[in-house]
């Protein structure tokens, strides 16, 4: 059986205090990669131009900051393509819209998991606040798992 | 639709409210980059006498970077914009190459080029396929609801991914150059940051191929539907007015280097060689109470007489011709529409696709150049002058940073002329063609909104830049009668 490939992708403002922990936690992540099927990217925020890249991968597992959920929560769960989508602009996508344009674009139908932290210090600055650094580990434990296979 | 016209009524037979004269204004404006507003003023018989182009943002980059060192221009100036950070990061820089008195080495000018090349392949890639290809693919009176980029994804997905695939190319450039795709901070004053390696330069290379095909394709399919599009060739800034653009030495077509060349509505040279440094002999500035954005002029011809355009239509019109072949080809064809320069705004969309294709070949030609890997890649040196000036294309036209420094370095003062300051007379002229061709009474329509919205569009208008503001984009359109009454207002998110 071929082994899945799968993409890490944290997006974020690393100059915007916690928007910035979707990119620390991935780089945490890379240094315990060692699997060469699993890829890490950082970005910015999410342009249309990532879908190309992203199309390659069986499993891809978002990392965001979040303003949906308590302060340093942590939520990982799978999400399903949005067929809603009424872009304007390609600025910026959420995950449920890569998806879908993966999809409908590519014929691809990758799994797709989303990571939340919950921020709330947005100030400029490349500062992290404590309580969200402290729930890095469990990000990283959270996607760690979701690579190697062992959470549904 | 449009309302029935009204039969015209003398002005002595009109009541008072009658008199009054309407405006009709669009805020937001949408699909472009930045918050804009227009407002069209009726007269009394509700045929439009006016148009505004307004940008509602101010930011006032000029401003907070006094006192700041200059060799911090590039990395603070490229926040001005998230799509042509690479623009202004190459306008500061040269204005600091200015400041340093210096000869940036060789490599360095190829590499700077290479990167503004990305950026116009990346940029014009959003403006086409992204932005107005929902127009040109879906029809301008197609429903709105569909008329995005998730319709033409649906109508025509090959098209789509072309233009996914252009704007990953060009952004690549970018990003294996100055690390990030956007906000590289890797133009520094005297030069570069780092060299090129050759894993990044064949990374390149091998993607030439692919974008060529995408162009030359996309060329092709527009140059066959553009007849489709008559009636917004012939109202969509169509009229004459001066066009400027950098060309090189030889007169040909320039994006980075390069001197000035104006050229009046008939296609005569006005000014030539004009090294960018004397831009204030030929550029003057007025300002209009209704807008942040400023309104450039050519100053020989004075306010608002000296109304000139930029970008790529301008580019094209300005210049003798491609350094290419390919793309000397294609402009020979694009300048055969018309006797004298090629006028509607709309064409910028053709001349885009041009610029696509001419950076591509200029990439190729410079990744084949052995000294693009010399790393010999900067100048060092301190203030040897107080004031510098730099210019560059940027993908929607000619963009000036010019600076003044302490002799210790600290920024004085700063001015920056932007590519849709430099345009938004021409802006101003265009909405105001439209909306005399399309709106007909005091009735707002979504086709006529969707007109005066993608006239503007044809100049593919950063107003994050142009006011140096954070941007959205959203536009509003607002009809008022002549005592500054709204009476009809629409607002697009």
């Amino acid at each position: 059986m071929t082994k899945q490939k799968v993409a890490v992708v944290g997006y974020g403002n690393d100059l915007r205090g916690d928007d910035g922990i979707g990119i620390v936690a991935v780089r945490k992540i890379r240094e315990f990669i060692k699997d060469t099927n699993v890829d890490t990217y950082e970005y910015h925020q999410l342009s249309i131009e990532v879908l190309p890249l992203l199309c390659r991968y069986d499993k891809i597992i978002f990392i965001d900051c979040s303003t949906d959920i308590a302060h340093a929560e942590v939520r990982c769960y799978q999400i399903q393509p949005d067929n809603n989508i009424t872009l304007t602009m390609t600025h910026h996508l959420m995950p449920e819209q890569i998806l879908q344009l993966i999809e409908t674009l590519y014929n691809k139908t990758p799994i797709v998991y989303v990571c939340k932290i919950g921020g709330r210090v947005f100030d400029f600055g490349c500062e992290i606040s404590q309580e969200v650094l402290a729930s890095t580990p469990k990000i990283i434990k959270c996607c760690m798992e979701l690579i190697e296979n062992t959470v549904q | 639709m449009t309302t029935k016209k009204k039969t015209k009524k003398r002005s002595s037979e009109l009541t008072k409210e009658e008199s009054m004269p309407k405006e009709l204004v669009i805020e937001p404006v949408t699909r472009i980059e930045g918050h804009g507003k227009v407002t069209i003023f009726l007269d009394q018989n509700n045929e439009v006498k006016d148009a505004r182009f307004a940008v509602t943002q101010f930011r006032g980059f000029e401003r907070f970077v006094e006192g700041r060192p200059f060799t911090e221009m590039p990395s603070i100036v490229e926040r001005i914009c998230g799509i042509c950070p690479v623009s202004h990061s190459l306008a500061a820089s040269k204005a600091c190459d200015a400041i340093l008195g210096v000869r940036i080495p060789n490599p360095a000018i190829k590499i700077r080029r290479l990167l503004n090349c990305g950026e116009f392949i990346q940029s014009h890639a959003l403006s086409f396929f992204h932005l107005s290809s929902p127009d040109l693919l879906l029809g301008f009176d197609s429903n709105p609801a569909e008329r995005n980029i998730v319709g033409v994804i649906k109508a025509n997905p090959e098209i789509a991914k072309s233009g996914i695939r252009l704007r990953q190319i060009g952004g690549h450039i970018v990003e294996w150059l100055g690390k990030k795709r956007v906000h590289p901070a890797w133009v520094v004053p005297g030069g570069v940051n780092e060299p090129l390696s050759v894993e990044h330069r064949d990374m390149m290379l091998k993607e030439i191929p692919e974008a060529l095909e995408i162009i030359q394709k996309t060329l092709r399919f527009f140059k066959g539907i553009i007849e489709d599009f008559r009636n917004e060739i012939r109202t969509f800034g169509n009229f004459p007015s001066m066009f400027l653009g950098l060309v090189d030495a030889n007169g040909n077509w320039e994006i980075t280097d390069g001197y000035l060349r104006f050229i009046d509505s008939r296609g005569h040279i006005v000014a030539d060689m004009v090294e960018p440094s004397r831009y204030k002999e030929f550029i003057g500035e007025a300002v209009e109470e209704f807008s942040y954005l400023k309104s450039p002029y050519y100053k020989p011809l004075g306010y608002p007489k000296g109304m000139y355009r930029v970008g790529p239509l301008a580019r094209l019109n300005v210049c003798n011709g491609f350094s290419t072949p390919l793309a000397n080809r294609e402009w020979a064809e694009f300048r055969d529409l018309e006797r004298g320069p090629v006028l509607s705004s709309f064409y910028n969309h053709y001349a885009r696709l041009i610029e696509i294709l001419a950076v591509i070949e200029l990439e190729e030609q410079l990744l084949n150049d052995p000294e693009i890997l010399d790393p010999h890649i900067r100048a060092h040196a301190s203030v040897n002058e107080l004031e510098g000036v730099g210019c560059v294309e940027a993908p929607r036209g000619t963009l000036f940073h010019h600076y003044r420094v302490s002799k210790e370095g600290l920024m004085q003062w700063a001015n920056m002329i932007v590519a849709t300051g430099n345009n938004n007379l021409a802006i101003n002229q265009s909405v105001l063609q439209v909306a005399q061709h399309y709106v007909k009474g005091d009735e707002i329509t979504e086709p006529m909104i969707n007109r005066i919205e993608a006239v503007i569009r044809a100049y593919d208008p950063c107003l994050s830049c142009s006011t140096h503001a954070l941007g959205k984009m959203p536009l509003q359109i607002t009809l008022k009668d002549c005592a500054g009454r709204i009476i009809k207002e629409v607002v697009r998110t």
